[in-house]
């Protein structure tokens, strides 16, 4: 089922221009991001009048990383030149490069991924950043939104909770009904179905 | 503000002329059709609309409780809760929010139940400044204007006036290319997030269970208006409450496939409780979440409209509408838009707003055949018109045709009368010379003449049996019996040539569904009544008629309409039962095979009635059958409503000459000789268009043209 769940997901990722992959662990995905920013032009400052405090350097905001994780990837981005960051988002209200968060739950079908964001610096960086890679361990992706059911009805048990439902990038076809990229969010989404956890 | 009828007229007349958005509406709906159908293809559409429509009848029924329960799930998270009684008390209470967290400066997504309560004006005069955050309400606000569209609220504007609308905000020459256009959207939308100290949100759905709000969006604002502000305000319509986040779910998986044919959309956000807020004093945003009433728990009582409250304002009744392919959302709503909006208005914005706008549907039921909540939009907005008469006394005349309508004898006395006054103006085939009660916006076509001898006059010649003995009875409708009783003689014919027996059920009489269309229900359910009764002597295992608007109201309205009746109840559901559309008659009982046609080199187009489509949802017989007498050849438009709807071309001439024009414009160049249909009305409107046009597409009703290719008996091929 997972497996058919997950070759679903990339099919329907296809679909909705989500860039899916499989990947073999958190590691490799963290390379992935480096990456992706390395080869990546720099992001415009949407809020030039706002002092950046990347400086002109390109952005990383890692968010959920354990500690020593997070050390060590941020030595390797600040080696490559970037500027690197996993709290006060709202700092880069001129816009990240990359952000790199974590998915609770994927639905195969619409090729969702479930966000579960608890802090203003989550909701932000998937909101702010140019590009967004989320990470999701291969054996959460289930096949329809039903069976989510469970996990959404155990997060709105909490006593505050806030999921974001991801299936795309931000898009708008308000002028004549052309569909354009970027409206408000990440203009690319990346996902990365982690073979190990 | 209201205008008059004249005015409105004059107002289609104007947008009728609009080349642009004529172009975008027809694109969107050609696109939006084939979409559609794409994202169903793999899906039980029906079973999952039946199970939406028993869901949403379930919270209706529960609504108080929902409410009760929602209320105190999300205050136990630290929301607060407010329920506003009018449209007025709902403003109050954003302006009481505001002034008391001393917000200056809103971020509004989502915004309709916010456009209903017309939020932006009070707050404005209070002077907060307010920033719509959707890209599409950002573009009419800067234009002071309205949404055109539920889902493409500037659906109506080019490139080129959006391109001048962000040049004068900006003070700089923006160019028109649309990726630049988004681009300067994002740019300047970026800053308004941050500077704003409040956002005002409506949701798509509030789960009682946990006290939860759900949010659809495309383009993330509403991601935004919900993760900056601190203050943070909700106004939800009371008929948004379900039970549990599998009520939502069930929602989540039509609505954003009917709106725009996505599975999902983007981002859809669930908030539950004070969520964090790393900047406030408490750490925790200050939401208020707004119930908005302005009379929906009356509608909820209302039994006659309270399925409209199903509606999840998906939009998809207006991407269908023909009517509103033609003249877009400001023609076709005030706030609410399409088929849904012709209801709502009058409920939420009073009988002024309305009094227009419940005419300008052609019955076609589009909008009911893509509801996912399954609501009989045609029958409510037929409500609605008679609510209009009720408030305007002007229920008269509607009242005397509807009587007419069940006295047969009145009714045909009259159509006789008519017949020998039309003598001057005729020449036969056509009035020549229209009356003084046309104006020249109904010259768009030629009006057939009434028919000598008509149906009844002509029954002595015809093949008929007995009602005892025939396999077939025959429901005529009166354009049948008073226009073209050809049709009717051509289908005896062919029944004569397959040995079916037919009769003539003499006491039949108007259907009733025009007393319907007029809002006169009771004169519909009294010609019910007259019709089951006038077939109860017929032995026949089958009825069919020639008109699938007769058919469907025989079929599907009579046993509705008489649910409840003691003694018509059982008899008009053994009645429907027997009733067959032309189509499936031709198809299951005539049987009619290739071998039954001469040979020819015929290329045939079809147009589909709207009630043979949309209502009865006959799809594939009638083009099956065409294909066996002849070749058939598909074209753009087919099920696209000609234009005729009954009164609707008399009262909305310009926008039936609309429709009636696209409809032969797309029969053009497609090398047939004859374009079939299936309905009288719908011949009516198409020879009559094609006849003043001065060109020669033939236009015949399948009767006739089965006739007319059929071999003889005896001759063999």
């Amino acid at each position: 089922m997972t497996r058919e769940a997950i070759e679903r997901f990339k099919t329907e990722a296809l679909l909705a221009a989500i860039k899916a992959q499989e990947i073999k662990n958190l590691n490799a995905a963290l390379e992935f991001a480096l990456k992706i920013t390395r080869e990546k032009e720099k992001s415009p400052n949407l809020m030039p009048e706002v002092p950046d405090p990347a400086q002109g350097k390109k952005s990383l905001f890692f968010s959920g990383l354990d500690d020593e994780r997070f050390e060590h990837y941020a030595q390797k981005a600040l080696d490559e030149g970037f500027y690197v960051a996993r709290d006060k988002c709202r700092s880069f209200c001129g816009g990240i490069d990359t952000a790199f968060s974590f998915g609770s739950l994927a639905i195969a079908n619409g090729a969702t991924i479930i966000m579960d964001l608890l802090t203003e610096d989550e909701r932000l960086a998937t909101m702010i950043s140019q590009i967004h890679i989320i990470a999701i361990p291969n054996d959460r992706v289930v096949m329809d939104l039903k069976d989510a059911e469970d996990f959404l009805a155990d997060s709105f048990a909490r006593q505050q909770s806030y999921l974001s439902f991801i299936s795309g990038s931000s898009r708008t076809s308000d002028i004549e009904r052309v569909l354009t990229i970027g409206a408000h969010g990440p203009v690319e989404l990346h996902v990365a179905l982690l073979e190990e956890i | 503000m209201p205008i008059s009828l004249r005015l409105y007229h004059e107002s289609l007349k104007e947008t009728l002329k609009d080349k642009h958005l004529k172009g975008v509406l027809e694109r969107f709906a050609i696109n939006y059709k084939a979409n559609r159908k794409e994202i169903f293809s793999s899906l039980d559409e029906r079973a999952m609309i039946e199970e939406l429509r028993a869901l949403r009848d379930e919270n209706l029924a529960h609504n108080e409780g929902l409410y009760e329960l929602f209320k105190y799930e999300a205050e136990k998270r630290g929301v607060i809760v407010h329920r506003a009684a009018t449209a007025e008390e709902c403003r109050n209470i954003v302006l009481q929010i505001a002034q008391e967290n001393n917000c200056k400066n809103i971020v509004k997504s989502k915004s309709l139940t916010a456009e209903e309560i017309h939020l932006n004006e009070a707050l404005i005069e209070k002077g907060l400044k307010v920033t719509e955050t959707d890209l599409g309400e950002w573009i009419i606000q800067l234009r002071h204007e309205t949404p055109s569209h539920l889902v493409l609220p500037a659906i109506h504007l080019s490139k080129e006036e959006v391109a001048q609308t962000f040049s004068a905000e900006s003070g700089e020459k923006v160019p028109q290319e649309i990726p630049k256009l988004v681009n300067f959207a994002r740019n300047t939308m970026r800053q308004k997030f941050f500077e704003a100290d409040m956002a005002i949100t409506g949701a798509n759905f509030a789960i009682a269970k946990s006290g939860t709000i759900g949010l659809c969006t495309n383009e993330g604002n509403t991601r935004l208006c919900t993760d900056i502000p601190n203050v943070l305000v909700t106004i939800c319509g009371l008929e948004k409450l379900v039970a549990s986040i599998g009520d939502a779910l069930k929602i989540l998986a039509l609505l954003p496939r009917n709106a725009t044919a996505q599975t999902i959309t983007s981002y859809v956000t669930f908030l539950t409780g004070a969520v964090s807020d790393p900047n406030a004093p408490n750490g925790k945003k200050n939401r208020h979440v707004i119930f908005l009433d302005n009379g929906r728990t009356k509608l909820m009582e209302d039994k006659e409209f309270s399925s409209i409250l199903r509606c999840v304002r998906c939009g998809a009744c207006a991407n269908v509408c023909p009517v509103y392919q033609l003249v877009g959302g400001h023609q076709m709503g005030h706030v609410y838009i399409g088929a849904m909006g012709l209801v709502l208005t009058y409920f939420y914005h009073g009988v002024e707003e309305a009094r227009h706008l419940a005419y300008n549907c052609l019955g076609c039921s589009a909008c009911k055949e893509v509801c996912i909540t399954d609501i009989d939009l045609p029958e409510l907005i037929n409500g609605v018109r008679a609510l209009i008469q009720r408030d305007d006394g002007t229920g008269l005349f509607p009242s005397f045709i509807g009587q007419v309508l069940t006295k047969r004898h009145v009714f045909y006395s009259l159509l006789k009368l008519a017949r020998l006054a039309q003598a001057p103006f005729s020449d036969g085939h056509y009035i020549r010379h229209l009356p003084f009660i046309f104006s020249e916006d109904h010259g768009f076509r030629a009006i057939p003449s009434l028919a000598k001898p008509n149906l009844r006059e002509q029954l002595s010649t015809l093949p008929l049996q007995s009602v005892e003995a025939a396999n077939v009875a025959i429901f005529a409708g009166c354009a049948h019996e008073f226009v073209y009783p050809g049709h009717i003689a051509a289908a005896l014919e062919l029944m004569q040539r397959k040995n079916i027996t037919a009769c003539f059920p003499l006491e039949q009489g108007c259907c009733g569904l025009p007393a319907s269309a007029m809002g006169e229900k009771k004169a519909a359910i009294k010609c019910a009544k007259h019709n089951v009764e006038a077939f109860l002597e017929s032995k026949a295992e089958y009825i069919t008629t020639l008109c699938p608007s007769c058919a469907y109201q025989l079929k599907v309205k009579y046993p509705e309409y008489l649910a409840k009746d003691p003694y018509y109840g059982e008899l008009s559901k053994t009645f429907a039962s027997k009733v067959l559309d032309f189509a499936s008659f031709v198809k299951n009982i005539l049987k009619l095979e290739k071998n039954d046609f001469l040979p020819n080199t015929e290329q045939i187009g079809y147009h589909s009635p709207c009630h043979e489509c949309h209502s009865l949802g006959i799809v594939s017989e009638p083009r099956e059958i065409i294909q066996k007498a002849a070749k058939y050849v598909p074209s753009d438009e087919e099920d696209n409503c000609c234009g005729f709807g009954g009164s609707y071309s008399v009262k909305f001439p310009e926008m039936s000459a609309a429709l009636v024009g696209r409809k032969l414009k797309a029969l053009e160049g497609l090398g047939i000789s004859s374009v079939v249909t299936n309905c009288p009305g719908c011949v009516l409107q198409l020879a009559g268009g094609e006849e003043k046009r001065g060109r020669n597409l033939r236009v015949e009703h399948l009767a006739e043209f089965l006739l007319r290719l059929m071999r003889p008996k005896g001759v063999e091929i």
